[in-house]
Parts: structure tokens; sequence; C-alpha cells
């Protein structure tokens, strides 16, 4: 009998999973009523190849390079002289105590340090963090668990004993300016952030700490205005992180979505463009267009729903009161089709609307 | 978005052809725009990597930054832009016409008899201007940091124009996917209109290719490179990049030349099918009828624009960072109305916009099946009264009382509901006619509607812009923070780095 | 400007209609920089006549452009192709295509590099590790490449290629370790309190007591402080507060409280005063840190690795099996 571990890695087609980072388990969140999606990222299956191997190469979460470099030339200089700047920034905006300048980096020593070791050694700092002897650690490595396997994290920082809690510090290169951000880019760092709050708050659990010593505001660094100085905002995570629980606990039950699956299904790259694209639709999606900057199968399920009204946007699907497809919607509008019960409501509205549009182009 | 939308979105869908959801175009069309398709630097706040610019589609100027990250060269590139820009816009401040005064005490007022229409490619493009005017309107010509006197001027007008953006009855600054999906409905998502490649595959597919095909490859930035401001990462490493560090390293002023030039042809490469595609935007959207109160909108537009050349020419203070607490008041209460009222001219120009209140209920359209031009009604004294029947199929949730109705045909005439009654799916509406029709007793011909006529109610009305009780300045009540600090420059405003 | 001059292949005509052309093959031509040797047949290319010499610089020139043209071409036209299989996913032809493109761009530089006249000399005259000693002299306290490279554009003549700094410390310990003290000093490693292992990104000067070398949680602030002062110190030396350094000041007292009161104006006894003050809340603890940790490092290490470092925990057992 092959157990739910085993059934995951045929999925994938065998190999080791696909490493999830913040910004893959944030997205997790976005659509969560997707199938398809829930199983392929609790398989960890390679989502980019799968997509590319059906015909539907993706690109997100590519970057331009100059935004890269951006970004880690921005979080340098915040970092620089033991973290002078944001020291600065903690204690103008909010109100750091002057003694608690400490400052432990946890990033990699280099080749010959494993992850694991890498991880613990960041768990034992963090867990013998007290009064007085440490404030910022930089590059801390966290883990969370994503359907049984580890996915290792790496918050640009974490800041501890800011009103004796830890906080969770997220760098990012985005402005803001005269005091205001790019809501969509603020909503992503906030989900990502969530990500680290979580696994912090994980990581204290299994230290037997109260994960409560987590703060559930993050703290969110950015260039002031148009120039290279930094400005700190505290955000609260609670809602993305609400979503994030919920969402990780479904994985967690991914046993019970794996047997809706046929036995012989796998979604290995490997395999011909046919089968592969075969196989996928064994696995219901529910495709929006928001999927499209979100999710690598994006493409593919928009191709699948051609011919839906899912493709045409969540409000225009609710605004035809819920018909699935583009040709009932119009048969119903235009008298061809007789509505069933649950359509009557649907059918009145759309042929009132096919009234009025016939008229008013007619004139 | 509504139901008729939607039905729009979905014959779109089916028939692989955009559908029109207007029946005439409520934006004004400058037969003169300037277009403006930006680049930017990815990474950095707004930092400009290129622009094509001009007010002829067969003659765009093609300003480069080729070294991006300088901050002169910023300015430079700010002050190359801001000639072009401040020329265009100075061409309408030649012409003037003369206006009575809205009050008996005021004198008559003057304003253009034109005024400028800029066209970016997206809402992008009137972000990248409304933070080009917040960085560069507080430059200051002299001192440390000077810079030229275009650059903070083209400062003030960025943010005006941005400014104006914001209400959607003003077209002096038009991002053409916007106006576009305001005048069609296309068989893909909101989203995928975004990109103005994909939207004008819908609606103008290239020749021997289908909106699908036209909108699928409108997704390859290979074959259409993205409308911008932000460029293509492939792009970015595979061209730019190179190209920026070849400079950089560039050993000789010859060098340096010729790799500018490869820089410049592969940046207009970038920009140019954008560049064709909103100039074929006007072109469409130019060519359709324009509604009834299009010329009344500009009217205002060029009011606004005459009080802002005057404003220029007076103080002319950079706008501040933050709206004072009056300004903010202000301008929520303009926004408020100006929308209400763009609203109502929509549809009382356009039957497929009123088609919109008209599902909602808040409307209705049908025949006059009885009409008495002559009732009237005893109040203090007897006073003429019309009266019609009107039968509508239309799904009506006004109710008897309500008043204040109108017909954009008689706008003067106000109708009020006395009853209705229904049969056979079909709705009678009792209304009582006030207005429009002379002081006498007798309604003079054609002012009460007559049996056989197709009318049209709603609760929509446009009313006179009243400019709202707001307090001076400086008497701003301390509630409100007290009156705002006066305008004074500020030397940290010019070193402000930028990025 | 037309210009006709004979090539090899019969005669070439250039169009120097750019000022920025003549003025660079003026400078050529009166610098007389040696001519690549593609354009003569063998040997050093020997200095022209002036007579001669348009027609060298003419044919060498033209077929300098001609050729980059090509390149430029070949070079386009390999990016598009990359882009294309970069959007179809074909990794094979992408990774034969990225390897012409490497070639054809290191011929385009070559090819540039030919064109190019010498490199001015901007630098400073010292070799590099002196400069950075003279930097980290001036802080006291180990520094990062990119503190020291200010440093020294502050108060020394000439700016320093902060990337050049990071294979330093890799030479000098090399050097080190085959013939120790042969040096009057080298530009070692700061070393972590806790494991004794090098700090990324620090450099500092072997003749400093072990003690300031060793970097505990509070000694990243510690040395901010300490530097700020020793800047400021050296501001108010006559003559040396230039621009660069006031600048330099100014950063430090933007991130220290009450080092500055108008963001246009700083003051370096301010800077003193302020940094000092932050300085006595943090030395005690700093220092016993410190100590503690420069004794063990003094008994547990040996002298190269307390100059470099203790190699990180797991190498040191990987190579402990080995052996």
């Amino acid at each position: 009998m092959e157990n739910t571990e085993q059934r995951l890695s045929r999925l994938r087609g065998g190999g080791d999973p696909e490493a999830h980072n913040a910004r893959t388990i944030a997205a997790m969140t976005r659509n969560p009523g997707c199938v398809r999606r829930a199983i392929m990222d609790a398989a960890g299956v390679d989502k980019p190849a799968v997509a590319a191997a059906v015909g539907h190469p993706t690109s997100i979460g590519r970057l331009s390079d100059f935004a890269v470099s951006r970004g880690i030339s921005f979080e340098t200089r915040v970092k620089s002289e033991g973290c002078a700047e944001l020291l600065r920034l903690l204690r103008e905006q909010l109100g750091l105590p002057v003694p608690q300048a400490h400052y432990e980096d946890l990033g990699s020593t280099g080749k010959g340090e494993t992850v694991s070791g890498r991880y613990l050694r960041s768990k034992a700092m963090l867990d013998t963090a007290e009064q007085g002897t440490g404030t910022l650690f930089d590059h801390p490595l966290l883990r969370l668990s994503i359907s049984g396997v580890w996915a290792y994290l790496e918050p640009d920082l974490v800041a501890f004993q800011l009103g004796e809690k830890f906080y969770v510090i997220e760098i990012k290169s985005f402005p803001v300016i005269d005091g205001v951000a790019d809501a969509s880019k603020v909503a992503a760092s906030v989900t990502q952030s969530a990500v680290y709050v979580l696994a912090l708050q994980s990581l204290l659990s299994e230290a037997g700490r109260d994960p409560g010593l987590v703060s559930h505001e993050v703290i969110l660094v950015c260039p002031k205005d148009f120039s290279n100085q930094a400005t700190a905002t505290l955000v609260d995570v609670r809602k993305p992180l609400a979503a994030l629980r919920r969402q990780l606990s479904r994985m967690d039950n991914i046993a019970a979505l794996l047997h809706l699956l046929p036995a012989n299904v796998t979604f290995d790259p490997e395999l011909p463009a046919m089968e592969l694209a075969q196989a996928l639709t064994q696995a219901s999606a529910r495709y929006s267009p928001e999927c499209l900057a979100a999710c690598e199968m994006g493409s593919f399920c928009r191709a699948e729903a051609k011919g839906s009204t899912a493709i045409l946007g969540r409000t225009v699907r609710e605004d035809l009161g819920g018909v699935d497809a583009v040709s009932t919607a119009l048969e119903l509008a235009t008298g061809r089709l007789q509505p069933t019960k649950d359509l009557l409501q649907a059918a009145h509205v759309l042929r009132l609307a096919q009234r009025m549009r016939t008229e008013a182009l007619a004139r | 978005m509504s139901t008729l939308t939607a039905l729009a979105r979905v014959q779109a869908a089916h028939h692989g052809a955009a559908q029109q959801i207007c029946t005439v175009r409520h934006l004004h069309v400058h037969d003169r725009p300037l277009v403006l398709v930006p680049l930017t630097l990815a990474g950095e706040t707004n930092a400009p990597l290129a622009a094509m610019v001009g007010d002829r589609h067969g003659n765009p100027q093609v300003l480069v930054v080729p070294r991006p990250r300088l901050r002169e060269q910023r300015f430079v590139f700010v002050e190359r832009l801001a000639n072009i820009v401040l020329s265009y816009v100075d061409g309408f401040t030649d012409d003037v016409e003369t206006l009575p005064a809205k009050r008996k005490d005021d004198e008559p007022r003057q304003r253009f008899t034109d005024a400028p229409q800029v066209w970016v490619p997206n809402p992008g493009g009137v972000e990248y201007l409304r933070l080009m005017g917040r960085m560069t309107r507080f430059r200051q010509t002299t001192g440390d940091y000077a810079v030229a006197a275009g650059v903070p001027q083209l400062g003030k007008w960025a943010t005006w124009l941005a400014e104006q953006a914001e209400y959607p009855d003003s077209s002096v600054l038009v991002a053409a996917t916007q106006a576009l999906t305001g005048f069609w409905a296309t068989g893909q998502s909101s989203l995928e209109d975004g990109n103005l490649a994909a939207l004008m595959g819908w609606i103008a597919p290239p020749a021997g290719m289908t909106a699908e095909q036209a909108a699928a490859t409108a997704e390859d930035p290979i074959l259409c490179p993205p409308a911008g401001p932000a460029t293509d990462p492939q792009f970015d490493r595979l061209v730019l990049a190179p190209a920026l560090r070849d400079l950089e390293e560039a050993p000789s002023d010859a060098v340096r030349v010729r790799v500018q030039e490869r820089l410049t042809l592969a940046l207009r490469e970038q920009m140019q099918p954008t560049w064709d595609r909103v100039w074929q935007a006007i072109g469409l959207l130019g060519a359709q009828q324009p509604g009834g109160s299009v010329e009344q909108r500009w009217a205002a537009d060029r009011d606004r624009f005459s009080d802002f050349v005057a404003y220029l020419r007076d103080t002319g203070h950079p706008q501040a960072k933050r709206d004072s607490a009056v300004l903010g008041a202000r301008k929520l209460h303009d926004m408020e109305r100006r929308l209400a009222n763009f609203e109502a001219q929509r549809a009382f120009d356009d039957p497929l916009v009123m088609g919109e209140q008209r599902m909602t209920g808040e409307a209705f359209t049908g025949i006059v099946t009885w009409s008495d031009p002559l009732r009237t009604v005893t109040l203090s004294r007897r006073v003429l009264r019309p009266g019609i029947v009107v039968e509508t199929e239309d799904p009506l949730r006004l109710v008897a009382g309500d008043a204040d109705l109108r017909d954009p045909q008689r706008p003067n005439q106000k109708a009020s509901i006395l009853r209705l009654s229904e049969s056979a799916g079909k709705i009678s509406v009792s209304l009582e006619l006030q207005g429009g029709t002379g002081s006498g007793l007798t309604a003079p011909p054609g002012s009460v509607p007559a049996v056989g006529e197709r009318v049209t109610y709603s609760r929509l009305q446009v009313s006179y812009m009243s400019p709202g009780q707001f307090p001076a300045r400086d008497q701003t009540p301390w509630t409100h923070g007290g009156p705002p600090q006066p305008y004074a420059p500020a030397t940290s405003d010019a070193a402000e780095d930028w990025s | 400007m037309q210009l006709r001059a004979a090539t090899p292949s019969g005669t070439m005509d250039l169009d120097l209609r750019r000022g920025s052309f003549t003025v660079t093959l003026n400078a050529i031509c009166w610098k007389c920089s040696p001519l690549p040797a593609s354009g003569f047949s063998s040997g050093e290319p020997a200095k022209p006549k002036t007579g001669e010499y348009w027609k060298r610089v003419g044919v060498w020139y033209g077929a300098g452009v001609s050729s980059m043209d090509d390149l430029e071409r070949t070079i386009s036209g390999l990016r598009k192709q990359i882009r294309q299989s970069v959007a179809s996913n074909d990794h094979a032809t992408l990774a034969e295509l990225r390897v012409k493109l490497r070639q054809a761009e290191k011929q385009w530089d070559e090819a540039l590099d030919e064109l190019a006249p010498a490199a001015p000399a901007t630098m400073s005259l010292l070799p590099l590790r002196e400069q950075v000693h003279q930097a980290l002299t001036v802080l006291t306290v180990a520094a990062a490449p990119k503190l020291i490279a200010a440093v020294h554009e502050a108060f020394f003549a000439g700016a320093m290629a902060g990337g050049q700094l990071t294979h330093l410390r890799r030479d000098e310990e090399r050097s080190f370790r085959s013939a120790p003290h042969a040096r009057p000093y080298y530009l070692c490693s700061a070393v972590t309190a806790d494991r004794l292992t090098p700090v990324r990104g620090l450099l500092a000067v072997s003749t400093w007591p072990l003690e300031r070398r060793v970097i505990g949680s509070l000694s990243p602030r510690v040395d901010f402080l300490t530097a700020a002062i020793r800047v400021a110190e050296h501001v108010l030396r006559p003559g040396a507060a230039g621009p660069h350094a006031l600048q330099l000041l100014r950063r430090f007292a933007a991130s220290i409280p009450g080092a500055w009161a108008d963001a246009d104006e700083v003051s370096p006894d301010m800077v003193m005063r302020a940094a000092r003050a932050e300085l006595d809340v943090h030395d005690h603890s700093d220092r016993v840190q410190r100590r503690a940790a420069a004794a063990r490092a003094s008994k547990q290490l040996d002298e190269s690795q307390q100059l470099f470092g203790a190699a990180p925990l797991g190498v040191a057992r990987q190579a402990g099996e080995r052996r």
C-alpha cells in the first residue's frame, strides 16, 4: 500500500520536491479552492517545467536584474555598519532603547554548513534571546512544513525586544513617497512576511517557548521618497496569517484530495505533452484571471477554461448570475435556451440586458 | 461593471470581436493630442530610461537616458521632456474667448479656446507623470542643486495633469487602455485588458489574425514589448544591461556614441509598437460620434486649464506634497459632484448607459399611452400640471410618490409618480409633470409628451456645480490642524536624492 | 569630415560627422598610443612617422569599425535568438547560443580595447594594500570595503575601487602562510566572538591587539561609534574637511542619536560627543565579551588562525575526517 508521501513523490515524477520559498508559499493563499494547485504544490511538482512542457511557458516571479540588484544594494545599505541605519529607524520610529544595539549574523558561514545545521544555529540563538543579549538577528534560517516537507526560509532580519516581542523585519526596495506606498506591493510583502511570522512561531514552539512572543506586526523597511534613506512602518499581518494557516492545514490533509485522482495519474514534466495535459485535467482547477499573476499553471488553465465565463473574471461571472458557459449565457439571453429552475432569475436578467443592448444599438 | 457590460463581454468572447458598450463616445478626443510613451529603469523609483513623445504620429521624439542611474542625466532627460511638453502646452495659451460673468458683479471671464490633451498608454503612464511631478516640482533653479527652469515647471504641469486624471469627467490626461475599455468590451478579463496590445488585438486585430490570436501574441514580450513604464525583464537582461555596461566601460567618446546609438535603437524598438497603438486608439475613438455633453465637459477642462495657467503666472508655487485639510475637503466635494454629473450626462447622451440605470430599476423607458397636457391642480391657485401614463416593460423599482424624475429630452421638466399599476407583465406609470411648459395654463405644443411617444424617466440630473462652502486656507479650524504653513522653498527638497 | 584612407583591400571612406570622432582621432594621433597588432604584419608596432600616421589610423580605425559593425549585428542577432529560445524553453539551443554570444561579446570587447586610448591615471599611486592600511589606521576598527573606500576617498587623494578589496585578504593570508611576519603588517580578518571564524566582509590590521579584532554581538555598534569619533577627529585636522569627508561624517551623524541638529550642517564636536555618550552605554559589556573571546582565541588558535580566523566548524570537521 502506497502512503501519501510515496504517492506525492510519484506525482511529481520522483526526485526531490521543488523547494518552496516565501513567495511561492504566499502565493498558495491566493486561490485556496483550486484542487489542481493544492495537489501540485503539496507534491512539490516543478510547475514551471510542467507548464512549459504543455506549451504554456511562464515568467511568473521573474524579476529584472536591475530590480534584483537594487534590492540587494538597498538591503546592504540598510544593514551596513552593524545595521546603523536600521537601529536609527527602530530608535526614532519605534522607540527601541539605546542599550539594545546587539547584532548577530546568522547568515551562512559558507560551504560545509548544512541547511539543517544553520537552522539549528538560528534556533539556538533565537531560543536563548533574552533581555539584553540580542536585538537584531541577521538572516536567521527558519522552516515551515509544507505537507510534510520542510521549506527553509530566510527573512531579512528578526528583531527582538521591541516590547519583549520578536518582530520580523522585511526590507523592500519599493519607495514610500510622502507616507504612501504602492498598495499591491505592500500587500505582497505583507503576505510574504506572514510566512516568516508563521515560521518563527513554529521555531519558538519547537523550542518549547510561547509562539505568542512573535508580534503579529512586521516592520517594513523601504526607501523614503526618491532617496536611498530608509523609513520603517509597522504593518499588521493577522489576516494573511490566518489565510496562510488555513491553506497549509488544508495541504496537510492532502490525502483526502489525492483520493480524487486516479491512481495512475502523475504530473511528471518528462511525460509526453499530450499525456501530461491529459493528466492535469484529472485534477480540477478553479481558474480566475488573477491566477495568471499568481500561479505558473495560470496560462494553461485559462486555455482549458476557454468558453467558460470564468475567463472573463469573477465580477463578470457574478453579473451573469453565475452562468458557467459563454454559450449558455448567450442562449439564455436570446431566449434560445429554456432556463432550468436555478437559472430562472439569471435568465430573466440576461434577457432584459439583451433587449436593452439590441434596442440601444439598433437606433 | 454591470450585467449589460458582462453580456457585452460574453458576446465579444462568442463572436471573437470587441463589442460596443456605449453608443457614443464620452471622451473628448483632441485633434492635436500629445502622446507620451515612457519607460523606466526597473528597481529604481520612477527613474526615467526613455520616452517617445510628440504631437504627430509620424514624428516622435525619442529621448534616452544613457546612464539612468546618474542623477544629472535624469535631469537632462527631464529638461528635454520639459521643452517638448511645455511648448505643446504653451501652444494653447494664445487664443482667448470672453464669457459673460457668472454673477452680476463679476468681471466677464476669459478662457482659452483650447486646452492640451496628453495620452499615455495605460494607468502606469498616469502614475509615471504623478511621480515625475512629485520628483521635479520642488527643484530649485538656483543654488547647490540647480536645475533648468523647465524642470520644476514640468513638475507642476505633470502634477496638474495627474490630478485631473483622478476625475472621470476630465479629458486632459488620458490613459489609452481606460479610454478604450470605456467604449468597448472584450472577450477577456479586465486584467488582460490592462495590456494595451491585447486590448487592441480585440478591438482591431492586425490583418490575418483573429482577436484571440492577436491577444495571445500580445502576451509574448518579444513579439509585443510591454507598453511600459516597466520594461520586459528579459529585455533588461539581454539587451539593456549589456548596453549600459558597455556605455559605462566605453573607453572613448567614439565608442560611447556607437553604443548609445545601439541603445537608442533598441529602446525605440521597445516603444514604437506602443506608440503606434496609442495613435491607433486615438484614431479609433476619434472616429466615434461624440456624446452631446462632450463639448461642455471639454469647456470645463478649458476653464480649469485657464485657471491653472493663471495660477502659474500669479504665485505658481508647486503643489503641496499633501493636500491641506481645506483643499482635501474641497476636492472630495468636487469629486462627488462631478462624478454625479458625469453619470447623468452620460446616461442622457447614451441609451446604453441609460440601460444600466434601467437594469437596476432606477430608470424606465416606455411608450406614452395617455396624455393630458391641460391637466391642472389647485394649490394656492390653479396651476398647470400635465399628466401622462407611460407603459413600460422595465423592472421598475421606483414607487408612487417618487419625485424629481426627468426625461433627457425635456431636462427642465420634472415628473413625479402618482400611481403604478401592473398587468400582463407591463407596468403603467401615471406621472404628473411640472415645468417646461411656459407660465400660462396651456402647454405649448410639444412641451408635453404625446401619446405614442417614447420617453425615459430617471432620477439622474445634471445640476449646477456649487463650489461648496469651505473656509479660506488661513481660516482652517484648529480641529483640522489650523491654517497650513505657507509654501517656502526648502533646500532639502532640492537636495533630495533621486534614488 | 570625409576621410579617404588606404586599407589592405583598397581604399575606404570614412564619414566623420561627429565632433567626438575627430577628437578621439586627434587624441590617438597626439598620444601615439600603440596601434593594434592586427593592423600590422608582426612584432611591436613602431611609432609611425607623422605623414604615415593618418593612413594607419584610417586603416586601423576603418577595419575596427567595420568588424565591430559585423560583431554588433551578430550579437544583436544572437540576443534575439536567445530571447526566442528562452520563450520556447529550448534549453539545449539556449546554452549553445549563450556560448556564442559570450564569444562574440568577448571579441567585441577586444575590438573595443583596440580602439581604446590608454586609460588616464587618476588612481592613487600607492599600492592598494597600503591605501587600505591608511584608511584602517584612521578608523582603528575593522571595517567593510565600502567604508574603507569612502574613508580613503575622504582623506586621501583618489578613488579606490571597492571591488578590488575582495581578493586582498586571501592574498595576504597566502603571503603570511608562505613567509610569516615577512611584512611589517598584514591585512587580516576580524573574527567572530563565539566561534572565532572570520567575519564576512570585514578587514582589519594584523598589528592590532586581538581584542580589537574580535567581534561580539555589540561590537558592530561599538566599532561604528568608534569609527565615527575617529572620522570626526580627522575632519578637525587642518585642511581635512573636504566635501567627501563632510559627507562621510554626515553619514555617521545620521545614525547616532543627538549627533546632528540640522541636516545641512554637521559639527565634528557634536558627533564626537554624541558617539561617546552612546559608546559609554555599550562599552563595558562589549569589552567583557571581547576580552573573554580574545583570551579563548589566543589559547585555541594558532598564529595564522588568530589573524585570519578558524575554519568554519563543518569544514574543520571534514578536514579532520580526511586526515
